[in-house]
């Protein structure tokens, strides 16, 4: 009967851990110590304010007028609807916001290696946009931060 | 010890006095159960053969930036880390298949899921199917020794306590996402924002999504034109979400809390492009399968989190 007792002290306590470290991983850069995490998936609902995103000017030698955005770049882009793309290139638009000129050109030197094919120059855009007024088409005007050019396999 | 007991007690509401033969049926639910545990070794066996495909993308894509459990990756040409973690999960989910009984086995089965996993997410972004997995293959090496053929009571109420640890687990992720955006609404609410409780809620999150990864969702569109439609979509998300935890011990309404859930995975896909198949596995194994005493509306409406308090009431007015 000891040993029942003390299983369940172990499992409860196991449950205590998981939400210090979860709550603990939002501190972190991941926003999560693997594998504990928070969940807060969704929390926060979008409302009209900056976003970021990249389009491509030049890939190898095709080059794109008007601008081809990353999540239509099929055979550019390695993950072209990935959400994961999304958030990254909103990390970057940030950093640059932030004015974090190491941090931006870590980030740029990761987003030529994990997203993209090939040597590609790119520029990354700040929009301000409403998301149902943008679904419904209404066109938001960009600001370039930065064009880059990419001509081996890092910038 | 007391103490969870009590808060056992507080989380159940008004648990119905025990039914006559109970420990009969606590022995038909304990071989259940240990059947259903089998299933879930078996399904980490079809998690290593389904990603045969992702091989040769793990051996082509970049080099890895390591999550912890695959920390020692740095040491070692990536060739030799990619394929020692895939053979190394591939051998334990077969190992687990066969000797599911066997303690050593079963934390090797956890080593291998960790492994792979924090592999899979070691590109720069993490991603979230597979980490309920990982963590109930982590409360499974707490299974006593025997529970797969176990005659003792001991030794099947540990089991019982290990399985409902596993089915708190899954119920818990749900409480913390729907706790992240009550949290979050608030927040936005003092912000002067649009937040969950809003009509434009669901419209806005499907818009951005679909707009963030260019998207083609068969609901989606329609969600963003219908705002007031989706409206109650997103409150009773908000609802099933925050009192799953809850709903672990409260029986009668666990398997309509799962199929709730499910429905929202389901629609999920539908609305926004987003697919966790395995929770919707875990849900079916630990929620929709696991034999439940008969129960009835009534009780069911008592359970109920929030609004049960008021169905009590009427029915002992009635009474």
């Amino acid at each position: 009967m000891r040993s029942y007792c003390r299983l369940k002290i172990t499992l409860a306590g196991f449950f205590l851990a998981y939400l210090a470290l979860a709550l603990s991983g939002l501190l972190t850069q991941n926003k999560e110590i693997f594998p504990f995490y928070t969940w807060f998936l969704f929390a926060a609902v979008p409302n009209a304010g900056n976003h970021y995103e990249v389009v491509i000017l030049k890939n190898k030698d095709q080059s794109f007028t008007p601008p081809l955005p990353y999540a239509q770049a099929a055979n550019i882009a390695i993950f072209p609807q990935a959400i994961t793309a999304y958030q990254f290139i909103q990390k970057m638009g940030r950093s640059h916001d932030k004015g974090d000129s190491r941090e931006f050109a870590e980030l740029a030197r990761l987003f030529q290696r994990d997203f993209l094919i090939g040597p590609t120059t790119y520029q990354l855009l700040r929009i301000y946009y409403d998301p149902i007024e943008r679904w419904r088409g209404k066109e938001a005007v960009p600001v370039v931060l930065k064009t880059i050019e990419t001509t081996s396999a890092t910038p | 010890m007391i103490s969870l007991r009590k808060c056992r007690r507080f989380l159940s509401g008004s648990p119905p006095p025990p039914p006559p033969g109970l420990f009969r049926r606590f022995s038909g639910a304990f071989a259940n159960k240990v059947i259903l545990l089998r299933v879930f070794y078996i399904s980490v066996l079809l998690v290593a053969i389904s990603n045969f495909d992702a091989w040769s993308f793990h051996l082509a894509s970049p080099d890895l930036i390591p999550l912890w459990p695959v920390g020692w990756t740095a040491y070692f040409p990536k060739n030799v880390s990619v394929i020692s973690i895939l053979g190394f999960q591939l051998a334990t989910a077969l190992l687990g298949a066969f000797f599911f009984g066997s303690r050593t086995v079963r934390i090797l089965v956890f080593l291998g899921l960790l492994e792979y996993v924090a592999m899979r997410n070691s590109y720069g972004k993490i991603g979230h199917s597979y980490h309920l997995l990982v963590l109930l293959s982590f409360l499974l090496v707490f299974l006593p020794r025997g529970w797969n053929s176990a005659s003792r009571r001991l030794v099947q109420a540990k089991t019982a306590v290990v399985f409902n640890a596993c089915q708190f687990l899954i119920m818990m992720s749900y409480s913390l996402a729907g706790l992240g955006k009550v949290a979050m609404a608030f927040y936005q609410i003092s912000q002067g924002q649009i937040h969950a409780f809003h009509p434009q809620a669901l419209s806005l999150h499907v818009a951005q999504r679909l707009s963030e990864t260019n998207g083609q969702s068969p609901l989606g569109p329609w969600m963003i034109d219908h705002s007031l439609l989706a409206w109650p979509m997103m409150q009773a998300t908000l609802y099933l979400q925050l009192f799953a935890a809850v709903i672990v011990f409260r029986p009668s309404l666990q398997k309509f809390w799962a199929g709730g859930l499910i429905l929202f995975h389901v629609f999920s896909f539908l609305i926004l492009t987003i697919n966790f198949p395995f929770n919707c596995f875990l849900l079916g194994l630990f929620f929709l399968v696991e034999k439940q005493p008969p129960t009835s509306l009534r009780r069911m409406l008592a359970d109920l989190p929030l609004f049960g308090m008021v169905f009590r009431r009427m029915s002992q007015k009635s009474a």
